[in-house]
């Protein structure tokens, strides 16, 4: 009786609530350095843009499923080799013109092109033609079946703007959302509009979006309790949502994010080249400690490099318990000992502050198990150059944002320097098959062989938590992908 | 004095040249690839070498320093990497946040350091030295981020007088309005280098007033009110006025905290995101600012010493 009060309540809620109208002011921590995601790399770009100003054919709910976006709907044939895409036939960019298949076809055929500036052309290498075989349909044919193929034309670079127009989406970018950019304040924030061309007459409930970039935690929540900004994007702290619970005026949303937060272990050089030892490693570990100690509670323990989050994903971390004597019989099998003890330098980049902390929390349980980690703090250029780029360092840790990205394993000369021909074909199966249900299989072996082989320490799914005032409505719960979605935000009366 | 005036500006160049070189030179060292940030952890090789090219990042160190000094002789400080702007122009924006900023907290600064100092300086020992002395210590001591955030809280959160953050988007178009978003940050850093040159009025109006002359003045009969201003506080204005202008070149950046609590964007977070992105021109363009601002304000603290100490000659 109790639940159906409460749906009814629910219902009343829905149906009184939904408003339209009203301004929302969002509290993001970084200015992104251009606006288009196709030639700048940034997830504040997709925060701010993705499905509320630029579209793709598809794109991911709130779930991680694919829906349609600028499709209708589509066919893949039986060989998994040609796509189909039937598109909307009313859509409208934010300059008026219509959105047909040209668009569509200019867009692929950019995107495949190492020397177009790209971003990403590898998500587009299987394309071998793209075409209009109508203004509202387009074909996609493929070199060989391509399991991400769906899930790359919803990323974010997949997004597609009026044909031909290009410089000016850095500065300026006009997408078919349901809001419309309108300024960039430089250093202040990014405003957006209400579209009212959009497709979908109910969308959007807000008229005016304001994203403030606004680099100290603290001074977030000292401008959500002051009324300047109604809602804390992303990235409240775990110290600051305990306390921002306690106050009635404000809710907190905490879910998963695409987040791994990865102990990397660099394979191919002492000591970690030894499965042995990085066995050692994964027993010397209590997640449990390190969630309840650093991050509050706040987090999901992981096992392996999926985020819970994604689709097909598979609980790993319970593959090693923690267990400070069996990592010291793995290393004593090693050569390690009391008079010669396991001796390495755990980098830590200075730029995040949670990975940071989890790290020297791991390093004093290292030490129960006898290993003796030297913490470094290295700048964020230099961790890119001398750790992810030039693989030169033995340990560090890092959030590994970037959504369904397993792939990288398959590249011997990633920062992880892992190569195992194993693995490779599994994730060839994976890639290649043309059975959905298939690839959720081999995308869970997948997961399941890199905490076998002990890669990495997966530490935990970092925790996406926002804050918004008591009457924000509709905030996604989860972050399948990075994304401030506020396409179906409302405001409660 | 001009002939005085025309030696320190030909010396302010070389001065200028001088920094710009040094500072292109550590940023050629300082390990970082500002297409590694622009690309991002997933870069797609190729990719990076066209947009390396694109940048002009692939020709020699000499040629691409060369062709910075003669854009910056014709007062073009190049294109900004991160923003794809001109740097003169972003340079340009963020001074007119940090320049009020940094004259307005120098102007509460020294209102409240002035009297206060002379106040401590002619009670020495008393009561009232002691309240300065601790409100200096205090001033010290406090960092300014905290500050700032405790400001927010009492002005913002529950008195609601002021906004806690930003900048109107119309700028400084409505200049109340304007200056409303400005207050608290200028509370912030006026309050904390007002403690500074409290200390400092105090202290150098005190060796001032244990000289000869002042001893003259007071056995001549005057009183100590004229004494201390017209006699005495010239003379220790001379210390004070060096801290001043010093503190004007170094709040420029220095300000980067306060900046950062209160979502400002002037000069000092400017040069953190230039230096973070390894935005070369950026940086560079920062610094040199930054030195003309230094230059300058030399000149006019040594210029002042004339005027405040006749002794003091240009010849």
């Amino acid at each position: 009786m109790r639940k159906l009060w409460l749906a009814a309540l629910v219902l009343m809620g829905l149906a009184v609530a939904q408003n339209r109208g009203g301004s929302l002011t969002v509290a993001i921590l970084a200015e992104p350095p251009a606006l288009d995601p196709t030639t700048t790399a940034s997830a504040e770009i997709a925060r701010i843009l993705y499905d509320n100003v630029l579209q793709g054919l598809v794109k991911l709910n709130a779930k991680g499923e694919i829906v349609p976006a600028l499709a209708e709907s589509w066919r893949a044939s039986a060989s998994g080799l040609t796509y189909t895409f039937s598109l909307r036939k009313n859509v409208k960019f934010h300059d008026g013109s219509s959105f047909t298949a040209e668009d569509v076809v200019f867009k692929f055929n950019r995107a495949k092109d190492p020397k177009s500036g790209h971003r990403h052309p590898e998500y587009y290498r299987d394309i071998t033609t793209v075409s209009a075989r109508d203004p509202y349909t387009v074909v996609f044919t493929l070199k060989q079946p391509n399991q991400d193929f769906l899930f790359n034309l919803a990323a974010i670079e997949s997004t597609i703007g009026p044909k031909g127009r290009l410089d000016q989406q850095k500065t300026q970018p006009i997408g078919t959302g349901p809001f419309k950019f309108a300024a960039w304040d430089r250093g202040v924030g990014v405003r957006l509009e209400r579209f009212d061309g959009y497709y979908d007459p109910r969308l959007p409930y807000l008229d005016k979006v304001t994203f403030r970039f606004l680099p100290d935690p603290n001074a977030q929540i000292a401008a959500l309790k002051a009324g300047d900004i109604d809602a804390i994007g992303y990235g409240v702290t775990p110290e600051n949502a305990l306390a921002l619970q306690k106050d009635a005026n404000f809710k907190v949303v905490q879910g998963t994010s695409t987040a791994e937060i990865t102990v990397g272990m660099n394979n191919s050089k002492p000591p970690f080249n030894d499965i042995r030892v990085r066995k050692a490693m994964q027993y010397a570990v209590n997640r449990d400690e390190l969630l309840q100690s650093v991050m509050l509670g706040f987090g999901t323990k992981i096992g392996s490099h999926r985020s819970p989050a994604e689709t097909c994903y598979e609980d790993q971390s319970g593959m090693y318990k923690y267990d400070p004597e069996q990592a010291k019989k793995l290393l004593a099998e090693a050569g390690y000992g009391p008079g010669n003890p396991l001796k390495f330098t755990f980098s830590l980049a200075a730029p995040y502050p949670y990975e940071k902390r989890i790290g020297e929390a791991m390093a004093a349980q290292f030490e129960r198990a006898g290993i003796q980690a030297k913490l470094e703090v290295v700048e964020w250029s230099t961790w890119i150059n001398r750790i992810f780029l030039g693989g030169d360092y033995q340990m560090t840790i890092i959030g590994h944002s970037e959504p369904n990205d397993i792939g990288v394993y398959t590249n011997p000369k990633y920062y992880f320097k892992y190569n195992s021909p194993e693995f490779n074909k599994l994730f060839t199966q994976y890639l290649r098959t043309n059975d959905p249900k298939k690839a959720c299989e081999t995308m869970k072996q997948l997961q399941r062989k890199l905490a076998e082989d002990a890669v990495n320490i997966w530490v935990l799914n970092g925790p996406f938590i926002a804050a918004l005032k008591k009457n924000v409505m509709g905030w996604w719960p989860n972050q399948p992908t990075p994304s401030m979605n506020v396409t179906e935000v409302y405001l409660a009366k | 004095m001009w002939t005085y005036t025309f030696r320190r500006l030909g010396l302010a160049i070389l001065t200028l040249w001088l920094a710009s070189t040094l500072v292109f030179m550590v940023v050629l060292f300082i390990p970082g690839d500002p297409v590694a940030t622009i690309l991002g952890m997933d870069a797609n090789p190729d990719v990076a070498e066209k947009l390396r090219h694109d940048l002009g990042l692939d020709r020699p160190p000499l040629e691409r320093y060369f062709s910075w000094l003669a854009g910056v002789a014709t007062g073009d400080l190049g294109t900004s990497i991160r923003y794809g702007i001109s740097v003169g122009g972003l340079i340009l924006k963020s001074l007119t946040l940090t320049l009020p900023i940094v004259l307005l907290s120098l102007m509460l600064a020294t209102v409240i350091a002035v009297p206060l100092g002379i106040l401590a300086a002619r009670r020495a020992g008393g009561a009232l030295d002691f309240a300065a002395s601790l409100f200096a210590l205090l001033g010290l001591a406090l960092p300014s981020f905290w500050v700032g955030l405790m400001f927010i809280y009492l002005f913002a959160v529950n008195l609601g007088w002021l906004p806690s953050n930003g900048f109107p988007q119309k700028g400084w178009a409505d200049p109340l309005n304007a200056l409303k978003y400005l207050a608290l940050p200028v509370l912030t850093i006026g309050l904390a280098r007002s403690a500074l040159l409290t200390r400092m009025v105090r202290g150098s109006l005190l060796e001032v007033l244990s000289q000869d002359y002042v001893r003259t003045a007071r056995g001549k009969g005057l009183s100590e009110r004229v004494v201390v201003n017209k006699h005495a506080l010239k003379n220790a204005a001379l210390p004070v006025v060096t801290v001043l202008g010093l503190e004007f070149a170094q709040l420029l950046i220095a300000a980067v905290v306060v900046e950062q609590v209160f979502g400002l964007p002037g000069l000092g977070s400017l040069a953190l995101t230039g230096i973070q992105a390894r935005d070369y021109p950026l940086v560079q363009g920062v610094v040199l600012v930054l030195a003309m601002f230094i230059v300058a304000l030399n000149l006019v603290v040594d210029l002042l010493y004339g005027y405040l100490d006749p002794r003091v000659s240009y010849g």
